[in-house]
C-alpha cells in the first residue's frame, strides 16, 4: 500500500484561513491506545491528555475531509527524512511522497477520537479569581510536508499563547486545555465531507 | 443504638450481616417489611407507629458517610502512592513529606464533597490533574507544585456541567475547595441521602419478613 497523494501538500494549495464553513468540519485525533473511554464519565480518560502536555502548546489533530478516518494508522517512522516529514510545509514546495514502509508505515493499534471545530474554536474560559484570564482556543492550519490536513490548536491569552506565558498564567491555561479536550472529545465517527477545495486552491 | 448492636438485634436468617456491615435503619409507618441489599451497606427498615427518632438516623448516617470516606482516602491515597513510585521524578525539586501532606489535604477535600467518582494522574508539569463528578458536575482540578508562590502549591479548577464550562478560579487549596463547594455542593449530602433513605428502599430490597 502506498502513502496516499492526497494527503500530501500540493503547489496549487494554499493554507488555509479561518473560513466559516470550518465549522461545520471535524478533527480526528490519534491516541496510543484504544482504550479511551473512562467508563465512569463516558468521557475521554484523562491519562489521555495528561501524556500529552507537553503538547498542548500545539495540539495535533487532523481535519476530516479529504483526510479519512482510515488515515489515522499512517505512522511516521525513524528515518533520515523523518524530521523532514514533520515539519511545517513551506507553502510552494512539492512534497517527494514518502516511502512506505521504510518512511512510513500502517499503525493499525492506534486509537483515536473526535473534536467538533465548532465547539473549539473560539471557546473561551473565563477565570473568576483576581487573575482574570480567559484563555480562548484557537483552530489554526499548520500543513507538515506529509500531510497537508494537519491542524492545530493552541490556546491564547492576550494574543500570546500559552508558552509564552509564565507561572500562574500558563498553569490556567494548561489546566483549562487538559479539561477541554476530555470535555470535547467523542468517539462515534460523525458524518463528514470535503472543505470545497475553493478554499485551499490558488 | 450502635451499629454492633444494631446487627446483633436484628440479624436473622434472612439478613445476614457480617460484623463490619454498615447498617442503616429505616423507620416507617405502617410497613412490615425489612429487606437488605446483596452487599453493604445493609438497610433495615423498622415498623414504627411512632415518629423516626431522628437522632439515632442521623447519627448512623453521619457514621456511615465516615465510614465510607475514610475507605475511599484509603483507595485514594494508596492509588497516589502506586503513581509516585512510578513517576516521582516529576517532582523532584520538591520534598517528598510536602509532596504527600498536599495530596492528602487535597484528597481529604475532595472527599468531603461527596463525590461520586475521583481520579487522577500525575504530569510532567509537576502537577496532579484530578476529574471528580460531583452532583453531575465535572470537576477537574489541578494541583501545582512551583516555587514561584510562597505555600510552594497552586490549586486551578474548571468545572463543566453538560459540556459547558460553569466556573473557573485558581488560588490556594483551601480557596479553591471553598470555591468547588460553594458552586457544587449546596445539594449534594441532601442528594445522596435522599437516594439513600428512598432510592435504595424502593428499588434494591428482596424484601423479607422479620
Amino acid at each position: 500500500m502506498a502513502y496516499p497523494r492526497r494527503l500530501l501538500p500540493q503547489q496549487n494549495f494554499n493554507r488555509i484561513a479561518w473560513n466559516e464553513s470550518l465549522r461545520n468540519c471535524y478533527l480526528i485525533h490519534f491516541t496510543e491506545t484504544t482504550d479511551l473511554i473512562d467508563p465512569a464519565t463516558s468521557k475521554l480518560r484523562i491519562t489521555l491528555v495528561v501524556k500529552q502536555t507537553d503538547h498542548l502548546r500545539d495540539y495535533s489533530n487532523n481535519l476530516l475531509g479529504v483526510f479519512l478516518v482510515d488515515d489515522i494508522f499512517w505512522a511516521s517512522q525513524d528515518c533520515p527524512r523523518s524530521e523532514y516529514f514533520r515539519a511545517e510545509w513551506d507553502g510552494v514546495s512539492e512534497i517527494v511522497p514518502p516511502d512506505v514502509p521504510a518512511e512510513f508505515t500502517r499503525n493499525e493499534t492506534r486509537g483515536y477520537f473526535f473534536l467538533r471545530i465548532s465547539q473549539c474554536h473560539e471557546d473561551v474560559v473565563q477565570f473568576q479569581d483576581n487573575t482574570f484570564v480567559h484563555p480562548v482556543c484557537m483552530l489554526l492550519h499548520t500543513p507538515t510536508n506529509s500531510n497537508f490536513w494537519h491542524f492545530s490548536l493552541r490556546w491564547f491569552f492576550e494574543g500570546r499563547d500559552l508558552e509564552s506565558w509564565t507561572n500562574g498564567i500558563k498553569r490556567r491555561m494548561k489546566t483549562s486545555a487538559k479539561a477541554f479536550i476530555v470535555e470535547r472529545a467523542f468517539f462515534d465517527e460523525p458524518f463528514y465531507e470535503q472543505l470545497d477545495p475553493a478554499i485551499y486552491s490558488r | 443504638m450502635s451499629t454492633l448492636e444494631l446487627i446483633r438485634n436484628y440479624k436473622t436468617q434472612y439478613t445476614p450481616m457480617e460484623a463490619d456491615s454498615l447498617v442503616l435503619p429505616f423507620y416507617m409507618k405502617q410497613s412490615p417489611h425489612s429487606g437488605s441489599l446483596e452487599r453493604n451497606p445493609i438497610c433495615i427498615i423498622m415498623h414504627s407507629e411512632e415518629s423516626p427518632e431522628v437522632g439515632i438516623l442521623a447519627s448512623t448516617m453521619s457514621q456511615y458517610f465516615l465510614e465510607k470516606k475514610n475507605r475511599r482516602y484509603i483507595e485514594l491515597y494508596t492509588e497516589f502512592l502506586t503513581k509516585w513510585e512510578q513517576q516521582q521524578n516529576y517532582f523532584s525539586v520538591f520534598p517528598k513529606a510536602f509532596v504527600f501532606e498536599k495530596i492528602k489535604e487535597v484528597i481529604d477535600s475532595f472527599l468531603t464533597l461527596n463525590p461520586s467518582y475521583v481520579t487522577f494522574e500525575l504530569t510532567s508539569d509537576c502537577s496532579v490533574f484530578f476529574q471528580s463528578l460531583v452532583n453531575g458536575y465535572n470537576i477537574y482540578f489541578e494541583l501545582y507544585f512551583t516555587t514561584d508562590l510562597k505555600d510552594g502549591v497552586e490549586a486551578i479548577t474548571n468545572i463543566y456541567k453538560d459540556g459547558r464550562t460553569i466556573f473557573a478560579y485558581g488560588g490556594s487549596i483551601d480557596t479553591v475547595f471553598s470555591q468547588i463547594d460553594s458552586k457544587v455542593c449546596q445539594t449534594s449530602y441532601e442528594v445522596e441521602s435522599t437516594q439513600s433513605f428512598y432510592g435504595i428502599s424502593e428499588t434494591a430490597f428482596a424484601s423479607t419478613e422479620f
